[in-house]
């Protein structure tokens, strides 16, 4: 048996001669909206139009079960399915069931059990137009944040290609260093040599700024804000920024190291003593500076006066020593030799 | 009527540890208590030390080093996550409860 709540009106298939034939969702709300905006499509139409379409369509499929109301079963045994068509019907609630009895005169039958299915009430149509197009807004805000989780993705991709290029321009110089040695011809080696420090530099510049920017992420504990760090925990985003002022920390080292040794080669002295005071420097602004922020972040460090980065930090006197030793002029021993015979050997 | 006394919440006070590595107590990260100065054991001066590492710190204000705190609050949000997830489901299976006794009232 159905019992409809709403009396719906009946449709009229002239209404909805209008209706576009393409039955996607985008299509569906973008036909809704027109409909809202002009008010030229009445509330039959649209209706007949959701019921035309709920063959193909799973969104307009929704919407049937709500247009057709509530359905009530009865389970009837055959004698009272014969008197169905003369009995009048009364639904009765006892202890949440629901029993229908059918009147015979001023009396009332037998109970019958009655269980609801399908919706109670059926959805207006201003109601289908909203969930229609909230279906369509919440596929399309799917579709952003894919497509933001793809920019993120690219966005570390061109991240780490930056990173791999400072670290391929030390390789790059490193290997120039080394194919200079194996060279007999002089004008050339001293080419190589120079496009090797050229290299170096680059490589060493960069690197040495994405140190001091890892450095001051821990020192103004950036960390704490969930935003900068990305969703992550304190610990892993501490980690991170940690492993970055290493590896950053041991390239920059070697390629200082390997500058002092390509001028060493072309036997320039003053530029030598030069790159060493330039990498004493770093040390003295990103290693001894911010020594406490290193020490206190990095779990290989354990804070005593010989931990890694207190060794590190020691670093500046010696080079600070090799530069002045480098700097100063050579110095000349005059020796004396005893005897009558100065510089003349002995007859035998 | 009988009262009783609320225990006071334990309060993590900081501890000093021994900073020669060649010492026993080093080696095995033993903890003092911060009114002591010297290790009983080489008598080298004691120092402020992270519970969970035993970091050297500079000072006693804090009783773990800087990236064990950053932990402590990883936790403590973590904790915070998972109880209002329980409180909010908790919520909702009262209100759930409540709708199905009303309904159940109706009939």
């Amino acid at each position: 048996m159905r019992q409809k709540k709403e009396s719906l009106p009946v449709f009229n298939s002239s209404d909805v001669s209008d209706v576009p034939t393409c039955l996607s969702e985008d299509s569906l709300l973008s036909f809704c909206l027109e409909a809202k905006q002009t008010e030229t499509l009445s509330q039959q139409s649209l209706t007949d139009f959701i019921v035309k379409v709920a063959q193909s369509s799973e969104v307009a499929q929704n919407f049937v079960t709500a247009l057709k109301g509530g359905k009530y079963v009865l389970d009837l045994t055959a004698s009272q399915q014969a008197g169905l068509a003369s009995g009048a019907l009364k639904l009765v609630q006892e202890r949440g069931q629901v029993f229908a009895q059918f009147r015979n005169g001023n009396l009332y039958g037998s109970k019958i059990p009655v269980h609801a299915e399908g919706m109670l009430q059926a959805a207006n149509t201003q109601q289908m137009m909203a969930m229609l197009e909230y279906q369509a807004l919440s596929q399309k805000l799917s579709d952003v944040s894919d497509s933001l989780v793809d920019i993120a993705s690219d966005i570390k991709e061109i991240l780490k290609g930056q990173q791999d290029d400072r670290i391929a321009s030390y390789f790059s110089g490193l290997h120039l260093c080394q194919e200079a040695q194996k060279t007999h011809d002089p004008t050339l080696r001293s080419q190589l040599l120079a496009e090797a420090v050229h290299a170096l530099a680059d490589s060493c510049n960069q690197l040495t700024l994405k140190m001091q920017s890892a450095i001051s992420y821990l020192k103004n504990e950036n960390y704490d804000n969930n935003k900068l760090r990305k969703g992550k925990t304190r610990e892993a985003a501490i980690d991170e920024q940690v492993a970055i002022i290493h590896q950053c920390f041991g390239f920059i080292h070697q390629s200082y190291l390997l500058k002092a040794a390509a001028y060493a080669a072309l036997n320039e002295k003053e530029a030598m003593g030069q790159c060493f005071e330039e990498y004493g420097s770093f040390l003295a602004r990103n290693v001894k500076e911010p020594l406490p922020t290193l020490q206190a972040y990095d779990e290989r460090d354990d804070g005593t006066k010989m931990s890694l980065w207190n060794s590190r930090a020691a670093l500046t006197t010696t080079l600070k020593a090799l530069t002045t030793s480098l700097k100063a002029e050579p110095e000349v021993v005059y020796v004396k030799i005893q005897g009558g015979s100065h510089g003349q050997r002995n007859p035998k | 009527m009988l009262k009783f006394k609320e225990a006071p919440m334990a309060k993590e006070t900081p501890s000093k540890g021994c900073p020669n590595p060649n010492c026993a107590c080093h080696k095995k990260k033993r903890f003092f208590p911060s009114t002591l100065t010297f290790c009983p054991d080489c008598g080298e001066k004691l120092v402020y030390v992270c519970k969970t590492c035993y970091k050297q710190l500079p000072d006693g204000k804090s009783v773990y080093c800087l990236r064990h705190q950053a932990a402590k609050k990883d936790r403590k949000d973590k904790t915070l996550k998972i109880g209002a997830g329980v409180a909010a489901a908790a919520g909702l299976l009262t209100l759930g409860l409540f709708e199905l006794i009303k309904n159940k009232k109706k009939f």
